[in-house]
Parts: C-alpha cells; sequence; structure tokens
C-alpha cells in the first residue's frame, strides 16, 4: 500500500461509512447499465434483488392429512371442548384493577415515562387472567355435558387415591403460602407502626406549639398588667406553672403507682428527700455568718499542750492525724 | 413404641377407602359382574427425550408421564441417529403417538409430536417452561383422572387444527383406560396467542369452575408441520418463527457493535481536538479599543496628550 493510498484510507475511515461503501460498490460501468434498464431511480445507488423467503402453507396436504388421521369417536373418549372466554367474574375484574393500581402506583414513582400498557407485569397477569377464563369456561359445557351423560364429574372430597403431586410436595407449597402470609401480616403491621409514630410526631409538635403560644399570651398579659393596663393577674393562679405541667402530672402518676414503706418514710425524715441535691455543702453568706458550728478559738499552746501529750495507744493515731488539718 | 405404630395404621386404614373385595364364591348361574366400561379407544403415547436433556427438560418430561397415565417410557435417544428411528422405538414399545424432547446447545428445547405410522408430526421450540415441581403451583389433580382439553377459537385455522388434532389425541387420556380414575379434577388450556401455543393446566376446584393451577406451564413456538411421521414433506411453515440461535446472533451483533462504536467515538473526538489552543488573526485586535474612562495604567497612556 503506497502512503498516498493509506492517507486516504485514514481519511475514510470516519468519514461516512454509508457513502464509502456504496462507492465501492457500483462502478460506472454498472451504473451505465442499470440506468440503462431504467432501473436507476433518484438517490439509488444500486438495485438490490429482495429475496423473498417462501414459506409453505400447503392448505389442501393440511385439510386431507387431519381428515386421515382425525379420531371420529363420541366426545367422551376424546373430551376436548372449543370454547371463547367465560364471563368476566366481578372478584377476577376487582383482582385485575386491583393489581392494576398497585403496579402503577409502584411504577410511577420510579420511572417517570411508565405506561400500563407497556408494563410487562401486568400484561403477563391479563394474558394468565384470559387463560384461567378459557379453562373455566371449558370446564362448566364439559360438566354439563357429562352430566347429561351421567358421568361421574368432579372428585368427590372423600375418594382418596395417588395424587400427582406428593404429600410432601404439597406440605412444602402450604408452608411456602404460610410463610408469605405471615410475611404479609409483618409489613402490614410494621406499615401501621410507621403510620403511628408519624402522627405521634405530628401530635407532639402541635403540643410543643401550643405550649409556645400559651407563654406568649401570658406573657403579653404580664406586660400588659406592668403597663397598667390590665387590673388583675388572676390569669396567673389559673393555670399551672407554664414549665414542667406534663412533666409533673407524669411524676404524680408515678407517685400514685409506687407504694412507700415505714422504713422509706423513717429514712426520708432521717436523712431528707426532694429538692437540690447539689451545692448543699458550699458556705454561704449565711452558713458564713453563723458561726455556732465553728470551733472555738484556741488559746494558744492549748493545741500545742495537747500535741505534747502522748497518745496512750496506737487506737488515738488516726483522729491525731486528722486534728492536723 | 408399639402402641405409636399401631396408632398410625389406624389413621392410615381411615383414610384409604378399602377396595370392594371381590366374593370369595360366584354360583355358576350368576352372570358374572359387569365391568366399568369398554377401554376402545387404545392410544399409547411414547414419552421420551434424546441426550443431553437439561434437568427442568427432564423433571417437564416426568410431569407429562405422571400426568398421562396412558403414557410410556424409553430410554434416552442418542442424538445422532437418525430421528426415524423413533418410529420404530414406538413401533416396538406398541405407541401410535410419540412425544419426543431434544435440546439443542443446552439452551433450546425442541419438542416433537407425532402420530407414529402414518404422520403428520409437528416440531416445536419450547419456551417458558415451569415445572410441576415449582411451589408457586399451588394446585393438585389425582393421578390419571381424565383432563378436560380446552381449545380457543382460533384453533380453525387448517395447520393449527393439525396440532389440535394431534394434541387431543396424544393429551387426552382414553376413556375406561386401566390406569385412569373415574373423576375428572383438572384441564389442559391450549390457547393460540401471538402465533404460538400457550399451554396451562389447572385443578378445578369446584362445581363453579375456581381453577388453581397445578403445572406444568410453557409455551410451543410451532416451527414446522411434516407429513410424515418425524420428517417428510412440509406441509406447513411458521413464517413468525425466529431461530434462537439468530436471536443470540443479534444480540451478540449489538454487543459488539457498541464496542466498536465507543472506540471509534474515542477516535474521532481525539482526532478533532486541537493539541494546541487556537491561535486567532492578530489583525483582528487591531479596532478594539477602550473608552477612556476604563483604561489602565500602560493604557491610559494613550489618551494622554504629551506637552511639546
Amino acid at each position: 500500500m503506497s502512503p498516498e493510498s493509506e492517507a486516504e484510507s485514514s481519511e475514510y475511515e470516519y468519514s461516512d461509512i454509508d457513502e464509502r461503501e456504496a462507492m465501492e460498490d457500483d462502478s460506472d460501468a454498472e451504473l451505465q447499465e442499470a440506468f440503462a434498464r431504467g432501473e436507476l431511480k433518484p438517490g439509488l445507488h444500486v438495485v438490490e434483488e429482495k429475496v423473498v423467503k417462501e414459506y409453505k402453507n400447503d392448505v389442501n396436504g393440511l385439510k386431507q392429512k387431519i381428515e386421515e388421521f382425525q379420531l371420529t369417536v363420541p366426545w367422551v373418549e376424546r373430551f376436548d371442548v372449543t370454547n371463547e372466554l367465560a364471563a368476566m367474574a366481578p372478584e377476577l375484574d376487582a383482582e385485575i384493577t386491583e393489581h392494576a393500581q398497585t403496579r402503577e402506583k409502584r411504577m410511577k414513582s420510579q420511572f417517570k415515562n411508565f405506561t400500563l400498557e407497556n408494563d410487562p407485569i401486568h400484561n403477563d397477569f391479563k394474558r394468565e387472567m384470559t387463560f384461567y377464563r378459557q379453562a373455566q369456561a371449558a370446564v362448566m359445557e364439559g360438566f354439563e355435558r357429562l352430566q347429561s351423560l351421567n358421568q361421574p364429574t368432579l372428585r368427590p372430597s372423600d375418594y382418596f387415591a395417588q395424587m400427582a403431586k406428593s404429600d410432601e410436595h404439597m406440605q412444602k407449597v402450604r408452608r411456602r403460602l404460610m410463610n408469605k402470609q405471615i410475611g404479609q401480616q409483618i409489613s402490614q403491621r410494621v406499615k401501621k407502626i410507621r403510620e403511628i409514630k408519624k402522627y405521634g410526631k405530628k401530635v407532639q409538635i402541635e403540643a410543643e406549639q401550643q405550649k409556645h403560644k400559651n407563654k406568649k399570651e401570658m406573657l403579653e398579659k404580664i406586660k400588659k398588667f406592668r403597663k397598667g393596663k390590665a387590673d388583675t393577674i388572676d390569669f396567673l393562679e389559673d393555670k399551672g406553672p407554664l414549665r414542667g405541667g406534663g412533666a409533673k402530672t407524669k411524676t404524680q402518676l408515678k407517685k400514685g403507682t409506687k407504694r412507700v414503706t415505714g422504713k422509706r418514710v423513717m429514712k426520708d425524715k432521717k436523712y431528707g428527700f426532694g429538692g437540690k441535691k447539689r451545692n448543699i455543702k458550699r458556705n454561704t453568706a449565711k452558713s458564713h455568718a453563723n458561726d455556732s458550728n465553728m470551733p472555738a478559738m484556741k488559746r494558744p499552746g492549748a493545741s500545742n499542750k495537747k500535741r505534747g501529750q502522748k497518745p496512750k495507744g496506737n487506737r488515738n493515731k488516726k483522729s491525731k492525724s486528722k486534728s492536723k488539718f | 413404641m408399639g402402641k405409636r405404630k399401631r396408632a398410625a395404621g389406624v389413621t392410615e386404614e381411615e383414610k384409604v377407602e378399602p377396595p370392594p373385595l371381590p366374593p370369595l364364591v360366584r354360583d355358576s348361574n350368576e352372570p358374572p359382574k359387569k365391568k366399568r366400561g369398554k377401554w376402545t379407544n387404545k392410544q399409547r403415547v411414547l414419552v421420551f427425550g434424546s441426550r443431553g436433556l437439561m434437568a427442568q427438560d427432564r423433571h417437564l418430561m416426568e410431569d407429562l408421564r405422571s400426568l398421562m397415565p396412558h403414557s410410556k417410557s424409553e430410554a434416552k435417544k442418542e442424538r445422532k441417529d437418525d430421528l426415524r428411528a423413533i418410529n420404530e422405538i414406538a413401533e416396538m414399545r406398541n405407541c401410535n403417538k410419540c412425544i419426543y424432547f431434544e435440546n439443542k446447545k443446552k439452551k433450546d428445547l425442541y419438542m416433537w409430536i407425532s402420530n407414529v405410522p402414518r404422520g403428520p408430526s409437528v416440531k416445536f421450540l419450547m419456551l417458558n417452561v415451569h415445572t410441576m415441581k415449582e411451589l408457586k403451583m399451588v394446585g393438585n389433580c389425582l393421578k390419571g383422572s381424565r383432563p378436560f382439553l380446552s381449545f380457543d377459537p382460533n384453533f380453525d385455522e387448517p395447520h393449527w387444527s393439525v396440532m389440535k388434532e394431534l394434541f387431543v389425541q396424544a393429551f387426552g387420556t382414553p376413556n375406561n383406560h386401566p390406569k385412569s380414575q373415574p373423576f375428572h379434577d383438572h384441564v389442559f388450556m391450549f390457547s393460540v396467542l401471538d402465533n404460538k401455543i400457550w399451554f396451562r393446566n389447572y385443578e378445578i376446584l369446584g362445581m363453579d369452575g375456581k381453577l388453581s393451577e397445578i403445572g406444568p406451564r410453557f409455551v410451543l413456538d410451532p416451527i414446522k408441520v411434516f407429513d410424515s411421521s418425524f420428517g417428510g414433506v412440509t406441509l406447513w411453515e411458521n413464517s413468525h418463527f425466529i431461530n434462537p440461535n439468530l436471536i443470540r446472533r443479534e444480540q451478540k451483533k449489538k454487543a459488539a457493535f457498541k464496542y466498536m462504536n465507543k472506540a471509534q467515538q474515542k477516535e474521532g473526538y481525539k482526532k478533532r481536538t486541537p493539541s494546541e489552543p487556537c491561535k486567532g488573526d492578530p489583525t483582528n485586535e487591531v479596532f478594539e479599543t477602550k473608552p477612556p474612562e476604563e483604561a489602565g495604567s500602560e493604557e491610559k497612556k494613550l489618551f494622554i496628550r504629551k506637552k511639546y
């Protein structure tokens, strides 16, 4: 390949492929011939002969074959029923509409351009329903014919014989159905709980808002009273304390339920109960002024004298070391 | 232990109805007891497959056998043997119908239904197979009870009616077949939709026509109807049939083009984008001037009149 042609080919590589192919395919002579034959039309480069595959359909042969091998026996031997679909039962109709609704609801949230006509799953369901109805119609007609021939129809419930599916297999089927049902129930319950929670949250927010509103109102009233616009402050006595109203009721409830023993009462009397726990041991101005609990001032040397005393035993060692401080 | 065993035995006895025993003695002048009925329609169907069937295909075959008391089984056939050998096998097994399964490439299941000595025979591609073992199929029926065969009105056309006749003779259990049951508690449904035959098997729950599916379920895509058994002149050919190999090939091709397109686009992008930033014509900027208010320090000089 010469370098020129290479460059040419590389140019072609990304240009319109159709054009290049067309140029390769038909030479001038061919085109002229085609034009002479009148096969060339504007915009057409090459006329291809369309090969149409012929599919065999020998109707006469088929009919002859049917006549040849058809069973001409009474219906009881053949048991075939040809029929249209059975009338749509209301429960079937309801089932289809329900399926459509649930499908639409679920899919519309995910895909914007979802249409029920193009949904393969819903179409599948509808198709199965048509099959069901066809079989249903066949069964009705078949039973009618059997009854007219005085033949036994449906298996009585007390007729036991070997079944197509074993008991073991049917147990499995039943278990699966049960599990499915249980799963559905659980999911329903969870859904309900979720909804209740949502509602509870709403209620909580509302209560909070109400509380804020009350507080605001009261503050306004107090302001008015201060300015001398209102005469009374009765409203303060009407309502309970602003904060912890709910909490108080809760503790009250708890108190009501709690049993108080005599021992508890005594202990409470002795050590105290309730009230503020922190800063009890801190000095305040009052405690500072009150010196009744303070140890008396000692003469200088008094303590020395005491110190000088020898302890009688090891018993007092601890107390001595404490008194240092 | 002994007690338990006895108890279990009692419940079993309660479940199974004792068959009416024939009297031990029969007088010579007493007429012989009348039989239930005459078994006249002696259809026997050979249900078997070729080597290389997959597990699901085998299960389907066994399901059909269990639903059809008039069926007979046979060992797997070697694939390289001629299909016409099946005729001899069927004749040896005393069968006048044959349902033959064949798996190709471990992917496509084909089914033949044939009227053995003289034909016709039909070849189908099987699609969407579900067996009876699937737990979604809730129904159950007596083993060997005779099914109703439900066809939809589309089976009127000649080629469909040939198939219908074959189905009736192959799938329908003959009346008073010794292995059959006297009651009818399931129905085979054949429906033509989208140029294919859809098969369903339903249990009949009540006289009002409530049903529940037993299985198996499958779709038959007919390919050809032949004049004789397993071969012969083609009477009908399905124009809507697309070979599964072709479908797979097209899919592969599509995937291949996807890569090629991507590679091409990448190359093209590389070619189109210049390596250096574009250099414009310097003379273009000659007439671009700034008003004196916006002029910067250097540009300001333009507007300052020099004093001589």
